[in-house]
């Protein structure tokens, strides 16, 4: 079905991705490129017509911290925004909607994360069901593995076509300066099996409006 | 491949009574295959505690980490935005009016004005004060923005608006232990109306 109006993106931001990022908050990590895709439109914030943030409050290890990145975008006098525990695609999605419902005729998107002050493989973990299984700890890599397996069982796909995928996302890369990881890299160990090293993504912190 | 449950030692009513599957021939028991069940259970479960830690190395970040740094020599320190000119203590690096970063450092206080207070009837778990003591708002002289803090010094039931106060500090205190009447006379409503 073709959607109802055309969505174009006219700005983008993102910041270096690093390691860690230990000298800077949520919001003084975002702000900038926040900043720098405002005045790229030339918006104001009270211009525009919905905020969508995405972003995980376990990785900072506390409720609501998504309100302290909002303190970037200037909230107040209060304005038409939203929130996804989240990543930026879901976030994204949701602004998309509001634009295709006519509810709103300008968005403004933007996801973060600092997994740097946790174990993120832990961390994650608690975003599963209460019940079933997040008292088995199961990691986001195990998560994938599994579902990496069922893909190699059902004969959609085998090891070296999964390194494919990674590689040609990391050669891509080269001409993004803010990537952590650029070209190839080792295809390694297993972390959980059948994923490797060379499968799993780098962990870091960074933020994209 | 056939598969069956391996019961943890201890069971407590939980996903992790399950301890893995193991690899089962069919030989063990009788292979009953799956069986119709009512869906009813003489003891339901009715609450889980599913026990989890995490550890985390918090980094408050630039401007909350000057206003921890100034606190350890006793001063207040907040930060200003250039563009409304409001003072926020504590700072967190952006103005959430106008959305912009807060850089000029300021130092307010350290006395300060009651803008509004409770009364605290209920004994808080580890926290050795006498009640009924009285938690307050104050916004410090310069701050645009009220902190709270108990009050102490003045008995519980004379803490007024417009009550001007100072802070106490204890020995080895990393932030004032309370705040306590400074003598002066009430500040004028009109001074602190905005911060109420």
């Amino acid at each position: 079905m073709r959607p109802v109006r055309d969505v174009a993106v006219v700005a983008f931001g993102q910041t270096d991705h690093l390691r860690s990022t230990d000298e800077i908050s949520e919001v003084e990590m975002l702000m900038p490129v926040l900043h720098e895709v405002l005045a790229a439109t030339g918006l104001k914030t009270s211009d525009i017509g919905f905020t969508c943030s995405g972003s995980s409050d376990y990785l900072a290890g506390r409720a609501f911290s998504f309100t302290m990145a909002l303190d970037g975008v200037g909230a107040w006098p209060p304005i038409s925004e939203s929130h996804v525990e989240m990543d930026g695609a879901w976030a994204l999605y949701e602004a998309w909607t509001k634009l295709q419902t006519g509810e709103a005729d300008t968005a403004l998107v933007y996801s973060y994360g600092k997994t740097s002050p946790g174990s993120v493989r832990d961390v994650l973990t608690r975003q599963l069901d209460p019940y079933y299984v997040a008292p088995l700890w199961p990691d986001s890599v195990a998560l994938a593995a599994l579902q990496a397996q069922a893909l190699i069982d059902a004969g959609a796909a085998d090891e070296p076509a999964l390194a494919g995928i990674a590689h040609r996302s990391r050669t891509d890369a080269t001409a993004n300066p803010h990537a952590r990881l650029r070209g190839s890299v080792a295809q390694g160990e297993y972390v959980v099996r059948p994923l490797r090293t060379g499968d799993c993504p780098p962990v870091g912190d960074g933020a994209a409006p | 491949m056939r598969v069956r449950v391996r019961w943890a030692a201890e069971r407590v009513g939980a996903i992790t009574d399950i301890a893995c599957f193991e690899p089962y021939d069919g030989t063990r028991g009788a292979d009953r295959g799956p069986q119709a069940h009512a869906g009813e259970f003489d003891e339901p479960v009715t609450g889980i505690v599913a026990p989890a830690r995490l550890d985390y190395t918090y980094s408050p970040g630039r401007a909350q980490s000057a206003y921890l740094h100034a606190l350890t020599d006793r001063k207040t320190v907040g930060e200003r935005c250039p563009a409304c000119r409001k003072v926020y203590i504590p700072p967190r690096g952006a103005c959430p009016t106008c959305g912009v970063a807060t850089e000029e450092r300021v130092e307010v206080g350290p006395r300060g004005t009651v803008t509004t207070y409770c009364i605290v009837n209920i004994k808080a778990k580890n926290l050795d004060i006498e009640v009924p003591y009285v938690y307050a708002h104050i916004a410090l002289d310069g701050a645009d923005l009220a902190l709270h803090a108990r009050i102490a010094g003045i008995p519980y039931d004379e803490v007024r608006m417009g009550l001007r106060v100072e802070p106490v500090w204890t020995d080895g205190g990393r932030y004032p232990d309370h705040y306590r009447p400074t003598g002066e006379p009430d500040a004028d409503y009109d001074t602190y109306k905005e911060l109420v």
